[in-house]
């Protein structure tokens, strides 16, 4: 019997993270609070396919155009449909379902959340099945913490470090790049080295740390190459967008960490809005990075899976870009990373938890494996009734 | 004259200063309006201090600049102050700034905010308050409203349109008697129909909850763009609520202005149309919609546009005759952009009232701006009459000022 999807609904639900977060090299303060706008396609069958839509939101994105789109995307529209599945393992997008799917990869992430629960089979094996037995996260809101303490200045990082590393995280991801824009180029630089070290220091050896500039040092390689100089004795696991993406810059990098003795990956592409766009192809053509993020939800695992494919042999790790994925993006980035080869670590926001049913369990810096079907995961009908009131319906 | 010409700009500081809508991790949150995300919990200000060799200090914030661009080009920029005698930039007759130096003209039209600080100067070497500097005094205390009350519903989203009702009376009781409330929730957030029904019910919410001595702002961030059916039916909605003004209703264009006007006309004829934060000289629409008596009240930045640009804007339209009056936008966290405010709004018959962000900064001492029943006193001490807390300024701040001598 035909299973189609015969209720949508577009909810915005905000999301708080477990402090203020500052600026990065670019951006003012990210502030406290994210809005979520939760999609739950209901099927005859009673299955619900979920994720979240907050890519349609940005920019000129608005609520009607939204509702247009996943109108003639979902409702309606059989759940096997959706996804191409061959020996239980999907192997594409429906027919006719690319089109919806471009540039909007969170679809595909509730296409594969959907199918799942419809036949009672986790994601992970729509995926192909698991690769690890627990996949590993970082703790993402390191921001310029020194701002919003000015009197603790670069320690204020460095305990905010030890406080994740208390709560039980083994990695952490810096942000830096102050010269960028927010200090004068020379003295951001040495902040940075400050907060580096304080956080070192601050930790356990255990610790891993990411560091990120968002182009920080974009145009002062000199400055880019005494800092790697500074932090290489805090053994920094990897160096993300230090500067914008050219191949000349890359080498330039590959050169300091060779002189500086640093193992570090290089690491970039969450900007990549058409991956892999060609300047990134270059890149990893050329050896110049280790690691390729484009957003999880965003991308999609459609998305994702041929990434895959094209990065297979080359060498470069998948390391999803998450941030601003709120609580929906640590279940789908456990989702890939459990069936990813190459995964790399999931970037997590520390979202305090509210309309999901709990996330796996989380010891030593990982997540353990969701068993469930689909994403494993549901709507707290609790958690979520009071956001009700600014629910969008559709109904076929 | 000679007065000024005995103080030399010595050095510039530039300090990020930080604080929270309440209390660190206790406060609020200021959400969205009909086009941004969340306003957030905290704001800033880059604390702008320059400092002559005869000892003052003239403030302002320089956040204007630093909302798009950095420490470093801000430095290039005002390298060339260095040096220069406080005489240089404005020429002052008879305790009043009377023309601005061409030479200096580029820079301060770039940076409206940099001429506060010279204000600040100037009234302090002359020993004359910064608004007595444009003119005589024509009121003793200034009106301002609050305008944090945003997109409070998506915020707290179990009160719905309560949700900013609650904080509307926190406003009241803590003593502003008018206040702006952020509208245009069709633009983008809701769903268009849904989104003018919650317009039309904050402002209901309100009022029900603050009652009638209160005056109420609305501000739609051109959220009804496209949509001039349900604007009608927003301005239909709100005819009995006694609303003070309608601002930034749609983007400007004179055809949807004209309508806009025909519906206040018909529906609630006492409110005003106000707009213009986005103003940028005389050869913008806003000068038509003045021609044409489109617009009540015209809304410049008070930090964008500076003292001397602001008192300009004043004259242009006092001699052209129009009626549009003045109510400066001033949201950039804007503690000292609201004593710039206050300064221009006591010498500036056509002000209407001051957009107050309710931001307090531990750092700033000004307490002859005594705030009572929703109206700052107009100070009498020289210049801004604003300092700062040298010690805590010591001890916290210090380590992020990037200084130009």
């Amino acid at each position: 019997m035909s299973e189609r999807i015969e209720s949508v609904t577009v909810t915005p639900i905000p999301s708080s993270y477990q402090k203020e977060l500052g600026k990065n090299a670019k951006l003012d303060n990210a502030g406290t609070q994210r809005l979520e706008w939760v999609v739950r396609a209901r099927s005859t069958s009673g299955a619900e396919g979920i994720s979240i839509a907050n890519r349609m939101m940005r920019g000129d994105g608005t609520v009607e155009s939204m509702l247009a789109h996943i109108k003639g995307a979902l409702l309606g529209r059989e759940v096997d449909e959706l996804l191409q599945v061959s020996d239980g393992v999907v192997t594409g997008a429906g027919p006719d379902m690319d089109r919806w799917y471009r540039r909007n990869g969170w679809m595909t992430v509730l296409a594969f959340d959907l199918v799942g629960k419809s036949r009672g089979v986790s994601a992970i094996d729509l995926l192909g099945g698991k690769r690890h037995d627990s996949v590993p996260a970082y703790d993402t809101t390191l921001y310029f913490q020194d701002f919003l303490n000015p009197e603790k200045g670069a320690q204020q990082v460095g305990d905010e470090a030890a406080q994740a590393y208390a709560d039980g995280w083994r990695a952490v991801k810096i942000k830096t790049g102050r010269g960028g824009r927010w200090m004068l180029p020379e003295v951001g630089m040495q902040r940075d080295i400050d907060v580096v070290l304080s956080v070192r220091e601050s930790t356990a050896p255990d610790m891993k740390i990411y560091v990120d500039a968002n182009f920080g040092y974009d145009n002062h390689l000199d400055l880019l190459d005494q800092f790697i100089k500074e932090v290489t004795p805090a053994d920094i696991f990897w160096f993300e967008e230090m500067i914008t993406h050219n191949v000349d810059g890359y080498k330039a990098m590959r050169e300091m960490l060779a002189k500086h003795g640093s193992d570090a990956l290089l690491t970039c592409g969450e900007v990549d809005q058409d991956p892999i766009s060609e300047v990134f192809q270059d890149l990893i053509d050329d050896g110049l990075i280790d690691g390729y993020q484009p957003d999880i939800v965003g991308h999609g695992y459609l998305g994702w899976m041929e990434l895959e494919r094209q990065l297979k042999g080359t060498g470069v790790k998948t390391i999803p870009h998450n941030f601003g994925n709120g609580s929906f993006g640590s279940y789908a980035s456990i989702v890939w990373g459990a069936a990813s080869e190459t995964y790399v670590s999931l970037e997590d926001e520390r979202v305090i938890p509210h309309y999901l049913t709990p996330l796996p369990e989380f010891t030593n810096g990982a997540y353990a494996l969701p068993t469930g079907p689909g994403l494993s995961m549901d709507i707290d009908e609790a958690g979520y009734a009071p956001h009700a009131k600014h629910e969008n319906r559709m109904e076929a | 004259m000679a007065g000024l010409e005995t103080h030399i700009i010595k050095e510039i500081r530039l300090t990020p200063v930080e604080t929270y809508f309440g209390s660190p991790g206790k406060g609020r949150i200021v959400g969205r309006n009909a086009k941004m995300e969340n306003y957030g919990a905290n704001q800033r200000e880059w604390l702008l201090q320059i400092t002559t060799d005869s000892g003052l200090t003239g403030l302002s914030n320089a956040r204007p600049a630093m909302n798009k661009g950095s420490v470093e080009g801000l430095c290039n920029d005002f390298q060339d102050l260095i040096g220069r005698k406080l005489s240089g930039f404005f020429s002052v007759s008879g305790g009043r700034v009377t023309d601005i130096n061409p030479r200096w003209a580029d820079l301060i039209d770039r940076y409206g905010f940099l001429d506060v600080a010279l204000f600040d100067l100037i009234g302090q070497a002359l020993s004359q308050p910064a608004y007595s500097l444009l003119g005589n005094k024509v009121r003793d205390e200034v009106e301002g409203y609050d305008s944090s009350l945003y997109f409070q519903d998506l915020v707290n989203p179990a009160e719905g349109a309560n949700a900013v009702a609650i904080e509307a009376a926190e406003a009241v009781e803590k003593g502003w008697r008018a206040m702006k409330l952020k509208l245009g929730r069709p633009g983008k957030w809701f769903e268009p129909n849904a989104g003018t029904r919650r317009d039309i019910e904050v402002v209901e919410s309100v009022r029900a909850t603050v009652g009638d001595d209160i005056k109420i702002l609305v501000d739609a961030n051109n959220g009804y763009d496209g949509r001039l059916d349900l604007l009608e039916d927003f301005v239909r909605g709100i005819s009995d609520l006694n609303v003070m003004w309608m601002e930034e209703m749609i983007t400007e264009d004179i055809a949807g202005y004209q309508k806009l006007n025909e519906w206040r006309d018909k529906y609630t004829p006492n409110t005003m149309i106000v707009d213009g934060e986005s103003y940028k000289g005389r050869n913008t629409i806003y000068w038509q919609l003045m021609e044409q008596g489109l617009l009540d009240a015209i809304q410049p930045d008070m930090l964008d546009m500076g003292f001397w640009q602001f008192h300009r804007l004043a004259q242009k339209i006092e001699n052209s005759g129009y009626d549009t009056l003045i109510a400066p936008h001033n949201y950039n966290a804007a503690y000292l952009g609201l004593r710039a405010d206050i300064q221009f709004g006591a010498a500036t018959q056509r002000f209407v009232i001051a957009e107050d962000s309710t931001l307090d900064f531990e750092l700033y001492q000004g307490p002859e701006y005594v705030f009572e029943n929703g109206k700052y006193a107009v100070p009498s001490s020289p210049g801004l009459a604003v300092s700062i807390d040298q010690d805590l300024y010591d001890r916290v701040y210090k380590q992020h000022e990037t200084l130009i001598s």
